[in-house]
């Protein structure tokens, strides 16, 4: 499939008797790049792909509230991240305690055959996964997907300020447990 | 010495500059997180057919105005039964002798009798809700079955028969 730009994807997307091949050029552009922030989010590959079926589906049954205020790829991020938040908080309250959860998300990763844990990155995933939800979505939206704070806002809410803040602590906690190691 | 001017950030990039170790780290070319072989060339069709079920199962719904007369009689009916059956059982108590094998309400706790009807009521409402919507790709047994379950409820339509 050529590449689209958002625009030409988004009057697919709301044409008549086109949407489902704008949703097709959607997925293309965009799939991959959700995926890999779910899966920061959320550590294992099975739970990783449900999640953004499930994102994908909400973006496809909710392209009519996309407003345009804020970047298209901002808004799918937005809702993957709610998606993720959401899975995290449901798994949570399964869990006797924060320590019991923490640890079970850590043997959850090392036991996914699609985790490997050899690889230099496998250290800080696992810090990652150590920290609170929301420093978790800030840190990897801007280490890893390099997002501006001005997007990471428009994905999280908050203020900028409190984002830099965020973000700088979570460095912190990681650079730590990774000079533990 | 330099004047500060006014809005000027002091050390503007202290929050931005990455430790060391996390800059080395953003230079690696392999990541510990792996995916299947061709798992994004088939996650579209898989989507697609997700969404296909989905509307499918929605199809087979009941229309929107019997399913505000669903989530009408949804509260109501199991206390209705509820109620039913206990009066039923007084009357019954009542009209016919007691004999040895009978059982005797009064010797049964309040505790146990509560916990008995609110049994039933639970079990009635998710018998209702399994009937409504269909939950094909979970078994009963699954520990995640009833939350799923609920999620499926509208929270919208149940807030506006309440509000209504």
């Amino acid at each position: 499939m050529d590449p689209k730009s958002d625009d030409e994807i988004l009057h697919l997307l709301r044409g008549e008797g086109t949407m489902d091949l704008g949703f097709r050029y959607l997925m293309e552009k965009f799939q991959e790049r959700l995926y890999w922030h779910i899966r920061r989010m959320i550590g294992t590959h099975d739970d990783t792909d449900d999640i953004l079926q499930d994102s994908l589906i909400k973006v496809y049954r909710n392209i009519d509230r996309f407003e345009g205020k804020s970047g298209l790829y901002t808004w799918l991020y937005r809702i993957a991240t709610n998606e993720s938040l959401s899975f995290l908080r449901k798994q949570k309250r399964s869990k006797q305690d924060a320590l019991d959860d923490h640890s079970d998300r850590l043997a959850a990763m090392n036991a996914d055959s699609y985790f490997d844990e050899s690889q230099a990155l496998a250290k800080l995933h696992k810090a990652v996964a150590e920290l609170p939800d929301k420093q978790k979505a800030v840190f990897n939206l801007k280490y890893f997907d390099e997002m501006s704070y001005k997007d990471i806002a428009e994905v999280l809410g908050g203020s900028i300020g409190s984002l830099k803040a965020s973000y700088h602590h979570a460095t912190k906690k990681i650079q730590r447990a990774l000079e533990a190691e | 010495m330099r004047q500060k001017k006014y809005n000027e950030p002091s050390r503007p990039n202290d929050m931005e500059k990455l430790p060391d170790i996390l800059s080395k780290l953003k230079k690696e070319d392999q990541d510990a997180y792996r995916v299947p072989e061709g798992y994004f060339d088939s996650l579209s069709a898989r989507v697609l057919t997700k969404l296909d079920q989905e509307d499918q199962a929605v199809a087979k719904m009941p229309r929107p105005e019997s399913r505000r007369k669903w989530y009408q009689t949804f509260w109501r009916k199991p206390i209705s039964a509820a109620a039913l059956g206990l009066a039923s059982l007084l009357l019954i108590v009542m009209l016919f002798p007691r004999d040895a094998n009978e059982y005797d309400l009064s010797q049964i706790s309040d505790e146990t009798l509560e916990e008995y009807l609110a049994d039933a009521l639970i079990n009635e409402d998710i018998a209702m809700l399994e009937e409504y919507i269909p939950l094909d790709d979970m078994s009963p047994d699954e520990e995640e079955y009833i939350d799923a379950l609920i999620d499926e409820i509208e929270l919208d339509e149940l807030e506006s028969y309440y509000y209504e």
